[in-house]
């Protein structure tokens, strides 16, 4: 290997005079080129490229909208509208949002209504508005036969998963003796949505 | 002149059976859920008791 011994005042002339690449544990990127537009990301201890721009960004949408009715008598959740997302990540977020039907009808003033969002992923059903009375999130209750807005949701979920997943809108009574009819009734329905969007991490 | 009531399925469900814990779609009889141990009544009889009642409901 042939060595030149540099003067006082001579520089290295990096396009010219040197080959390869400066490694990362030198002080370099150990690269020779990159994409346009993407940052540079660490994808070991020593070892860097180019990665896309995906925190905080909107990855996906998937959204569901009609006149979709349910009348119920029951204690027992019934779903009302559904919406399927596979995350591309584990570590995405995933935010539901419901515009509700805007008449919701009670049959009397003795009892609540009430809507939840469940997850339902790999035969798993989970409700993830638990807070709520009686664990839900919409709850209603007026004057006999009478109409009232439905109640928007808006959750930020965290499935840690990349399999399916089907959100959920569901409604129930707290007691039999209540009808509840979620977004009016047939002839005369209210449009509602379901829409739900992953968030990169 | 006034619109009438239109009586829905579940209303004539609970014309029925008073306790019933039912649950339907799009008011489609063929979407009816019956929940916890509630017997389930034969589409023939609910169609007749909707009629029935709004029969009743239109009269007025």
């Amino acid at each position: 290997m042939a060595l030149t011994r540099l003067g006082l005042n001579q520089s290295i002339n990096l396009a010219s005079n040197t080959t390869g690449t400066l490694g990362v544990a030198n002080g370099g990127t150990g690269l020779a080129s990159g994409t346009s537009g993407q940052l540079l990301k660490f994808t070991g201890s020593t070892t860097l490229a180019s990665s896309a721009i995906a925190t905080g960004k909107v990855l996906q949408v998937v959204s569901t909208s009609g006149a979709n009715v349910t009348s119920t008598s029951s204690t027992s959740f019934s779903t009302n509208m559904t919406v399927s997302i596979t995350p591309s990540a584990a570590t995405s977020k995933v935010l539901v949002l419901h515009a509700p039907p805007s008449a919701v009808y009670l049959s009397n003033n003795s009892n609540y209504g009430h809507t939840a969002v469940f997850r339902e992923t790999g035969g798993s059903d989970t409700n993830i508005t638990t807070n709520g009375h009686n664990g839900t999130w919409g709850v209603y209750r007026l004057s006999t036969g009478t109409y009232m807005s439905g109640s928007a949701i808006e959750i930020l979920d965290s499935p840690n998963t990349t399999a399916s997943i089907d959100y959920k809108i569901r409604v129930k009574v707290d007691n039999a003796s209540l009808t509840m009819t979620y977004g009016h009734d047939a002839s005369q329905a209210s449009m509602s949505s379901l829409t739900v969007m992953e968030i990169g991490a | 002149m006034t619109d009438k009531l239109k009586v829905n399925l579940i209303a004539a469900i609970k014309s029925l059976d008073a306790s019933a814990e039912v649950a339907v779609h799009n008011e489609n009889i063929d979407t009816i859920e019956w929940h916890n141990g509630t017997t389930e009544i034969a589409k023939a009889d609910i169609l007749a008791e909707q009629k029935r009642l709004q029969d009743i409901e239109d009269a007025k």
